[in-house]
C-alpha cells in the first residue's frame, strides 16, 4: 500500500515544508513526427537538475503504429536490444505500461528514444515517461508498488509479491523481444536469445497483426523445461499488452548464460502475421 | 464490527469520528476551447478548510487536447517546459490521453500528492481537435480532516 503522507500538520511552516519536500508527479513527454516508414528518428529528454526522476510507467499516444528503442545516455546502455512495438511498451493514462519496479534516473540524465514508423503514413507520437521528481529525501528508497488501474486494491494479487519486487529495486528495466518477425499463414517461427547474468522476468506482452493471433511455446535451456505441454496456448492466454500485461506471480530469474527459446505458430489461415513477443523485467 | 461499535459509546463520539474523517472530494476545472485555441487558462483553488490529497486524475472532453499543469504554491510545473520535438517545434504540454483517465479507469498516482489549502492548481489548455472542445478535469482525492 502507498505510504501515507503524515496527516499531523499542525503549523503552517511545517505543512509547507512537507508539501515542498514531497515527491512531485511529473510527465516527461518525448514528441516526434515521423514520415511514413521513417526509421531511427531520435529525440531526447533530460532529467531536471532539481531532483532525481523515479520512472514508474510509460504512456503514449500516436496516430499510427510505431516501435521504439530506449537508451540511457548517462549509463550508455540500451533498455532493450532491438526496438519494441509501442503497444508492447506503452499504455495509456487509463492503463499505463508499468515498470515492475520504479527506476531512478539521476538528475541531468539524458534518455534517448529512437522511433520507427510501422503505419506507412505520417505518424505523430507523444511518448511520455511518467513518474516522480524525488524531493522526499526520507522516502527515496522506500518501495511503493504501483496500482493497476483495472485491479485497484487487489493489484497485489496479480503481481509478484512486494517482498520479491523489493529485491529488484534499483535494477534497470529491460525488455527482451524473444520473437519479432512476420510468419507466413499457418507456419511456425522460432527464435532464441542468450541471457547474461542478473536478468529477471516479471511479465510478458505480445502483439499480432492478425486477429487470429498465434500460439506460443517457451523453453528454458538451462533448466531444460518447456513452459507449455503442447503448442496450443493461444496468445491471449499467454501474453497481455503494455496496458494489461500478463504478470508472473513469482519473479522468474532467467537462465544465466543459458537460452530462452521461443516457437510461435501463426493461426491466421491465409495471411502473414507480424508477431512480437516480449519478456519484460529488470537486469543488473 | 462489534469491536468498532464498542469504541463509540456516545453519539457525540460517533459524530466526531464522522466529521473528522477524510472527505472524498472532486476539484473541477471547466474550460471551453474554440477550434485550435491555445494558452487558455483554467484554475482551481483549494478550499481553506483542509489540505487536499490528490490521488487520481480524471477528465472528459469533446475532443483531444494538451495541458500544462502547475502547482502555483510550489511554482513547480508537472512537466518540463522547454521541450521540443524532432522538428524543433516546442511541445505545449501533455496529451489528454496520456495524463487523464475516466472514473472507471482513472490515472492513479501511486504516491498521493498533497496540495495545501488555498493553493491553486493552474492549467493551460490547447485544443487538438480542430473543433470546439468542452473540457472538464477532475482532481480526485481527499480533503484531509483526519488526524
Amino acid at each position: 500500500m502507498p505510504i501515507e503522507i503524515p496527516q499531523a500538520m499542525g503549523a503552517s511552516a511545517r505543512r509547507a515544508a512537507i508539501v515542498l519536500g514531497q515527491d512531485l508527479p511529473v510527465w516527461f513527454p518525448i514528441n516526434v513526427q515521423l514520415a511514413g516508414n521513417a526509421q531511427g528518428v531520435k529525440n531526447v529528454i533530460q532529467v531536471d537538475n532539481g531532483g532525481e526522476f523515479e520512472l514508474r510507467s510509460i504512456i503514449a499516444s500516436s496516430t499510427g503504429l510505431f516501435s521504439v528503442q530506449l537508451f540511457n545516455n548517462k549509463l550508455k546502455r540500451p533498455l532493450m536490444p532491438t526496438p519494441i512495438n509501442g503497444e508492447n511498451i506503452a499504455g495509456t493514462a487509463q492503463q499505463p505500461g508499468f515498470l515492475p519496479v520504479p527506476w531512478i534516473l539521476d538528475r541531468t540524465t539524458i534518455l534517448e528514444a529512437q522511433f520507427n514508423d510501422r503505419s506507412g503514413a505520417g505518424n505523430t507520437i507523444q511518448f511520455c515517461l511518467q513518474g516522480y521528481t524525488k524531493f522526499a529525501e526520507g522516502l527515496r528508497h522506500d518501495f511503493i508498488p504501483n496500482v493497476l488501474g483495472y485491479r485497484k486494491a487487489i493489484s497485489h494479487v496479480y503481481m509478484p509479491n512486494i517482498a520479491e519486487l523489493t529485491q529488484l529495486d534499483g535494477k534497470m528495466p529491460y525488455w527482451w523481444p524473444i520473437f519479432d518477425a512476420t510468419v507466413p499463414a499457418q507456419q511456425a517461427g522460432r527464435n532464441k536469445f542468450t541471457i547474461p547474468d542478473g536478468c529477471y522476468w516479471t511479465h510478458i506482452v505480445a502483439s499480432s497483426s492478425q486477429a487470429a493471433g498465434f500460439v506460443l511455446q517457451l523453453y528454458d535451456t538451462d533448466r531444460q523445461q518447456i513452459f507449455e505441454d503442447s503448442p496450443t496456448t493461444v496468445s491471449p492466454n499467454h501474453a497481455g499488452s503494455a496496458q494489461r500485461p500478463f504478470w508472473l506471480k513469482k519473479v522468474y530469474k532467467l537462465p544465466t548464460s543459458g537460452q530462452m527459446q521461443c516457437r510461435v505458430i501463426n493461426l491466421a489461415p491465409a495471411a502473414a502475421n507480424a508477431i512480437q513477443v516480449v519478456l519484460c523485467g529488470v537486469r543488473d | 464490527m462489534s469491536a468498532q461499535a464498542s469504541t463509540l459509546p456516545s453519539a457525540a463520539a460517533k459524530s466526531a469520528m464522522v466529521l473528522g474523517q477524510d472527505l472524498p472530494f472532486w476539484y473541477l476545472i471547466n474550460v471551453t476551447l474554440t477550434a485550435n485555441q491555445s494558452g487558455i487558462a483554467g484554475n482551481v483553488t483549494m478550499d481553506n478548510d483542509a489540505d487536499f490529497e490528490l490521488r487520481e486524475l480524471i477528465a472528459t472532453s469533446t475532443g483531444p487536447f494538451q495541458i500544462q499543469l502547475t502547482d502555483r504554491y510550489t511554482s513547480r510545473p508537472l512537466l518540463p517546459t522547454n521541450l521540443v520535438d524532432n522538428t524543433g517545434a516546442i511541445i505545449f504540454g501533455v496529451n489528454s490521453a496520456n495524463i487523464f483517465g475516466t472514473a472507471q479507469l482513472p490515472f492513479i498516482l501511486p504516491i498521493p500528492y498533497i496540495i495545501l489549502r488555498q493553493a491553486t492548481i493552474a492549467g493551460l489548455f490547447k485544443d487538438l481537435s480542430g473543433a470546439g472542445n468542452t473540457i472538464q478535469l477532475a482532481l480526485w482525492g481527499y480533503k484531509k480532516f483526519g488526524s
